[in-house]
């Protein structure tokens, strides 16, 4: 169900006596190098990043390009970067920044297709192996045992796939060939329930100086993460299972050798 | 050529490693415990170099040894040095931290972890500094 407010913010709230400036990053293509536009939009009390971007592109500049759909958090696909910090720009009230202009950027660890759109199949590539085990569990399990009610379990179906924990991570600003936090915390999901996907699979593939070793446990994932999927914990969790595993194995050896 | 990796893409070159991790502006406390222990970690190697170069000056006979003698019981140099005692306590309580997070101990408590850690070094360092200006 869609709260009041938020079915507000798919309206459109832009008008207001206030105005912001609003410096928007440019840039055709990654190939290009970037340039800043600037804005100056009325707003009012509960005018979204996102209204403000909208408002531009209808009466300031048609040719800005920016990616949006549900306007309620649930699809992932408005994410950017607002005064250097990732967020769901339908979410995003103006009236939480601080004051002074507005600098938008598009997700950082991704190439710029087009101003505040990035290409995303980098991300979506790396959640196959994973299985995608961010199908609804109640579609998944439809005719097979279900969990007791009431049972707690992290659920990283909650994942919707915006890729701000990939822009705000150190590693993945350092190196592309990182799998990242979001293809890290899908493949713990499916460690932890496999749903007939076969867990060692998994782990052997997140088992590499590119998989869950090459995090370094900064959490800028978890802190971005705008529905509290927590990749962090997943990341550190495949760690101490693999770990458990290997030492497991080293013990066995250990009996064997005796 | 380079092994594969997990996902397949090639490494990433050292200069944009640096730009990735280097910028803690608007970042968390988290980014902020990690770019503190990179760089105390490349300021430990500088000194370890630096030390080495010291230690070369035995090769060059005892009045070398004794003028870089006289420079260490500089107060100048003493205070530069006690900085070394505070990289050496902020790497490695931080890098205790990151052991037992990065191993699934105490995940939700890092942010506690980091500042219980950083204080104690404040505190060691306080004491460091005290006995090498002979306060204590």
């Amino acid at each position: 169900m869609i709260a009041a407010d938020q079915q507000q913010v798919c309206g459109q709230q832009t008008a207001g006596t206030q105005k912001r400036r609003f410096r928007i990053s440019r840039q055709r293509h990654s190939a290009v190098r970037a340039h800043v536009d600037e804005f100056d939009v009325a707003v009012g009390p509960d005018t979204t990043v996102l209204d403000a971007l909208r408002e531009i592109r209808t009466h300031h500049d048609g040719s800005l390009t920016l990616r949006y759909s549900c306007c309620h958090a649930s699809c992932g696909t408005c994410g950017m970067r607002v005064n250097g910090r990732e967020v769901l720009a339908c979410v995003t009230k103006l009236a939480s920044l601080r004051p002074g202009p507005i600098l938008v950027q598009p997700l950082a660890n991704a190439r710029v297709e087009h101003d505040l759109v990035v290409d995303m199949r980098d991300l979506y590539d790396d959640l196959e192996p994973a299985r995608r085990p961010l199908i609804r569990l109640d579609e998944r399990l439809a005719g097979q045992e279900k969990r007791e009610p009431g049972q707690p379990f992290a659920r990283y179906e909650d994942c919707i796939e915006c890729g701000l924990c990939v822009s705000a991570c150190p590693i993945a600003g350092s190196d592309s060939a990182y799998l990242g936090p979001a293809a890290l915390a899908a493949a713990w999901r499916t460690v932890a329930e496999p749903r007939g996907a076969s867990p060692s699979d998994v782990l052997a593939w997140v088992d590499d100086e590119q998989g869950c070793w090459r995090c370094h446990a900064s959490f800028e994932c978890t802190e971005v993460c705008p529905s509290g999927a927590d990749p962090a914990s997943a990341a550190m969790a495949l760690r101490r299972e693999l770990t458990k595993r290997k030492l497991g194995r080293l013990a066995r050896l250990g009996r064997r050798e005796r | 050529m380079s092994a594969p990796t997990a996902t397949g893409r090639p490494a990433g070159s050292p200069l944009r490693g640096a730009a990735g991790w280097a910028n803690v502006k608007g970042r968390h406390l988290g980014s902020v415990a990690f770019f503190t222990n990179r760089v105390t970690g490349l300021l430990l190697i500088a000194y370890l170099y630096l030390h080495l170069g010291v230690l070369y000056m035995l090769t060059e006979g005892a009045g070398s040894w004794a003028s870089v003698l006289h420079l260490f019981k500089n107060h100048y140099f003493l205070a530069l040095e006690s900085l070394l005692i505070l990289f050496i306590l902020v790497h490695g309580l931080n890098g205790i931290r990151i052991a037992l997070v990065g191993t699934g101990v105490g995940v939700r408590h890092q942010k506690a972890w980091f500042t219980a850690a950083m204080s104690v070094s404040a505190v060691l360092y306080l004491v460091v500094v005290l006995a090498m200006f002979g306060v204590i």
